[in-house]
């Protein structure tokens, strides 16, 4: 896997990433598409070089990925909770479910009405709404992978003497629904990400949601398309340098998923 | 051993998949169902008269009941649904309809493939509600835009799901067909198709999740009707009884959807040809 | 508490191991079914401590049924099951289960998945990892406690199966058709090795399969089920001693058992009555 990055710039891969480039590059020669609709490619990487310099970016950064933080924890640890809760107790399982179904339901961006009217303006209806939308993702993923575990799983554990529930939760269900609890916190971040930028848009006054509604506002389509830009690149880390090694050491380890990728 | 799984478990582990509903008892899994609703409700009652909380910031049922009526008598709701609607329908049909020939594409020209991957992963990464600046410049607010952010994020899971169908179908099929003389097309009609259906089918179904989701968002920002609409500018009206309506027909405007419509489009497919996407282990 | 660490710990058992199972019946409903399906039908029998018994019958005649009864995974409707004189209430470790699908914890190493039922005992960390590697050696694969189970062959998921289950030390060992999911080849061998391990720790096997050759290989006595409901329908002993049964030149005579078992095994297949409910599902 030591390839060094020149020689990945090499793969087939690229082509059509450089024809993208080279046809923004030739953007200036169409001289009827105006600026602000399409900006041209030395337009954007000078915005984003005077955005950076002016730490306008990384404070927006940096306050969406504290909501984002905050929210996420939140959300996943009580959807795992929860799941595991419905997984134990039967009863509360037949009387959560429907009105858990019914709150999933509820698009987790339809929230954010009522989340400016609670919380006003900036940081609260954010986490609420993206702490929710995490919540039923985890949750929903946590009682599938615990749906998952065949129930021999527990019978070989009793038979060896787990006879406490405690043992069985810790020695089974846990690990059992790991698969499920990981590939709904991948999920679940992704969402949130996707519901941070649009909640920002409306409910924020800072955070690059924010930053990108007010330049569409005011016709400044090369910080829109440099936010655009930066929220692509930002998942892509996300998603490699947080998500995928956990899955590694963990389920894929285990034998339990197999590559799912493109 | 025939038997031994449906026979009743000794000890109460962890709660097991609930049995299909059976028919006789369908009332009384409606009672089971809708019980907790009505314990929700008399919370929700309960606890506005506990806080005394105004009606903007906790509107009591009674009063969105009442709103429910008022709205639905002036057609308001019926019209800002169809709107909604037609909008979702049109851009979930225009991300589906082009996700599947471009997954055959893809799957044809597999050097092709290899080389847009890179692409097409960076474009799904990007969120598509993050486009709706750059489409309210191009378009202005309205219809384009809404439809135009489905589409995009319908798009990306008809195709991954439409390409894993394609590598799903058994290697004796396309052997099979190829004995038979089939030429690409013939293939692409016959068995490429008909067997990646059901991947199709999961990600319209996934695709269509997504994109209601974005038509509301969508249409906080970027519109003057529908639902979305609705509820957002009913709180700038001190009005949050509606956006409490809105809400709840979202909400059961969804499950309805899902319910009666996805989910048995993708039951009839992949039941009925007896392919079952292969449950984990 | 029988010591967890003898000198010899891989030896022979602490003694006992009298499985008495008296007027065993057992009912289940099926889903959708008004009158229950009767598994087991008033079953009589006794193992010997150290003897090994097989439980033969077409697949539905209730030989697991009655294991995972003898097992305490299932409780019976009426009768009961006494090891050495107690009553079985519910699973225990001393009645350790193989199952036909390994049942090995995939997000355990071997070693792990071996040790845990000394660490349930409440031996510490260090002193179950030893015990596992010494169960490893008895298998005959000290080198893979490392790998998770995936990572293993059939053949020697089973065989890590079964160190598992002899690491907790029961006083009896039950198995359910456990090599009925490995290749023919493996099989016989597993067999041998089952047998050479059984010779040192002197264990009560209870072992349910359907083929006759097994249990003409295996058992001290063979006890033939017949179905719906299942019963006990003869009893045979195998008098051939058990260190020759695997050599070349004695293969016609197992194969004479063999021949026996069959003949009543086909005798004892259900009879169709008239109204019986139990083929209709």
């Amino acid at each position: 896997m030591k390839v060094p990055a020149w020689r990945r710039l090499l793969r087939p891969g690229a082509v059509p990433v450089a024809l993208v480039l080279l046809g923004w590059l030739a953007l200036p020669y169409f001289d009827h598409i105006p600026q602000y609709k399409l900006p041209h490619l030395a337009q954007v990487g000078s915005d984003l070089w005077g955005l950076a310099r002016s730490g306008a970016l990384w404070a927006a950064l940096g306050d969406s990925m504290g909501r984002l933080g905050t929210a996420f924890v939140l959300g996943a640890a009580a959807g795992v909770l929860v799941g595991l809760a419905v997984t134990l107790s039967r009863s509360l399982n037949d009387f959560l479910m429907p009105v858990i179904a019914f709150f999933n339901a509820i698009a987790g961006i339809a929230w954010i009405p009522m989340a400016i009217v609670w919380f006003g303006f900036g940081s609260g209806p954010v986490i609420f709404v993206i702490a929710n939308n995490v919540f039923f993702i985890v949750l929903y993923n946590t009682l599938l992978g615990a749906e998952s575990i065949p129930a021999i799983m527990y019978d070989a554990v009793r038979v060896l003497g787990g006879y406490r529930r405690l043992t069985m939760v810790r020695e089974v269900l846990v690990p059992g629904a790991m698969v499920g609890v990981l590939s709904g916190l991948r999920t679940g971040l992704a969402f949130a990400w996707r519901a941070l930028v649009a909640v920002e848009m409306i409910a924020a006054s800072n955070g690059l949601g924010y930053l990108s509604i007010q330049a569409s506002r005011v016709f400044d389509g090369a910080t829109v398309v440099s936010v655009i830009l930066v929220i692509g690149a930002v998942w892509v880390v996300m998603d490699r340098v947080l998500l995928r090694p956990i899955e590694r050491v963990t389920v894929r380890r285990w034998g339990m998923v197999g590559q799912t990728d493109f | 051993m025939v038997g031994i799984g449906t026979a009743a478990p000794v000890l109460p582990g962890p709660a097991r998949a609930r049995p299909a509903g059976r028919v006789g008892h369908g009332v009384a899994l409606v009672g089971k169902a809708l019980l907790p609703f009505v314990v929700l409700v008399g919370l929700w009652q309960a606890s506005a008269l506990a806080l005394g909380l105004s009606n903007y910031l906790y509107p009591r049922p009674a009063l969105v009941l009442r709103t429910f009526g008022v709205l639905v008598q002036h057609g308001v709701l019926l019209s800002y649904t169809e709107t909604s609607m037609w909008r979702w329908f049109v851009g979930v049909a225009a991300g589906a309809g082009l996700a599947v020939p471009v997954a055959l594409v893809l799957t044809f020209y597999r050097p092709v493939a290899r080389m847009m991957f890179p692409l097409i992963n960076f474009f799904t990464a990007i969120v598509e509600l993050a486009w709706i600046p750059l489409f309210v410049l191009w378009f202005g607010y309205g219809f384009k835009v809404i439809v135009l952010s489905i589409a995009y994020v319908t798009f990306f899971p008809v195709l991954a799901n439409t390409m894993t169908g394609i590598t799903q179908i058994p290697r004796t099929s396309i052997h099979a067909a190829r004995t038979l003389g089939a030429n690409r097309w013939q293939m692409a009609l016959h068995v490429l198709l008909p067997g990646s259906l059901p991947g199709t089918v999961t990600g319209v179904r996934t695709g269509a999740g997504y994109g209601f989701r974005s038509l509301i968002g969508a249409e906080m920002i970027a519109a003057q009707s529908g639902l979305g609409y609705m509820i957002f500018e009913s709180r700038a009206n001190q009005l949050t009884q509606r956006t409490i309506a809105g809400m709840i027909t979202i909400g059961v405007l969804w499950l309805v959807i899902d319910r009666l419509y996805l989910r048995s489009i993708e039951k009839a497919t992949v039941q009925r040809w007896g392919m079952q996407r292969r449950a984990p282990r | 508490m029988r010591p967890l660490l003898s000198g010899d710990a891989v030896g022979m058992s602490a003694g006992g191991g009298r499985i008495e199972i008296r007027g065993v019946h057992h009912e289940y409903m099926r889903q959708g079914d008004k009158v229950p399906q009767v598994a087991l039908a008033a079953v009589d029998l006794d193992v010997a401590p150290g003897e090994f018994v097989c439980l033969l019958g077409s697949s539905g005649c209730g030989k697991s049924t009655l294991l995972m009864i003898v097992a305490g995974l299932f409780r019976p409707t009426s009768g009961e099951v006494l090891l050495d004189g107690a009553a079985v209430t519910g699973p225990s470790r001393d009645r350790g289960v193989v199952f036909q699908e390994y049942a090995l914890l995939p997000w355990k190493t071997v070693r792990s998945n071996i040790a845990l039922g000394p660490r349930l005992a409440g031996a510490s960390r260090r002193d179950a990892n030893r015990i596992a590697e010494e169960y490893l050696e008895l298998v005959g694969m000290p080198q893979v406690g490392d790998k998770y189970p995936h990572e293993l062959s059939g053949g020697m998921r089973q065989r890590a199966a079964v160190a598992r289950t002899l690491a907790a030390k029961p006083k009896v060992l039950l198995m359910d058709e456990p090599f009925a999911a490995v290749d023919a080849q493996t099989r016989s061998v597993l067999q041998e090795e089952l047998i050479g391990i059984w010779a040192r720790t002197q264990q009560t096997v209870v072992f349910v399969t359907h083929s006759v050759e097994e249990a003409a290989l295996l058992a001290d006595r063979v006890v033939v089920m017949s179905s719906a409901p299942g019963r006990v329908k003869e009893i045979f002993a195998v008098e051939l001693p058990h260190d020759e049964r695997f050599e070349p030149e004695m293969a016609p005579e197992v194969a004479g058992v063999a021949a026996k078992l069959l003949t009543t095994v086909r005798t004892s297949r259900p009879v169709r009555n008239k109204g019986s409910e139990q083929w209709s599902a």
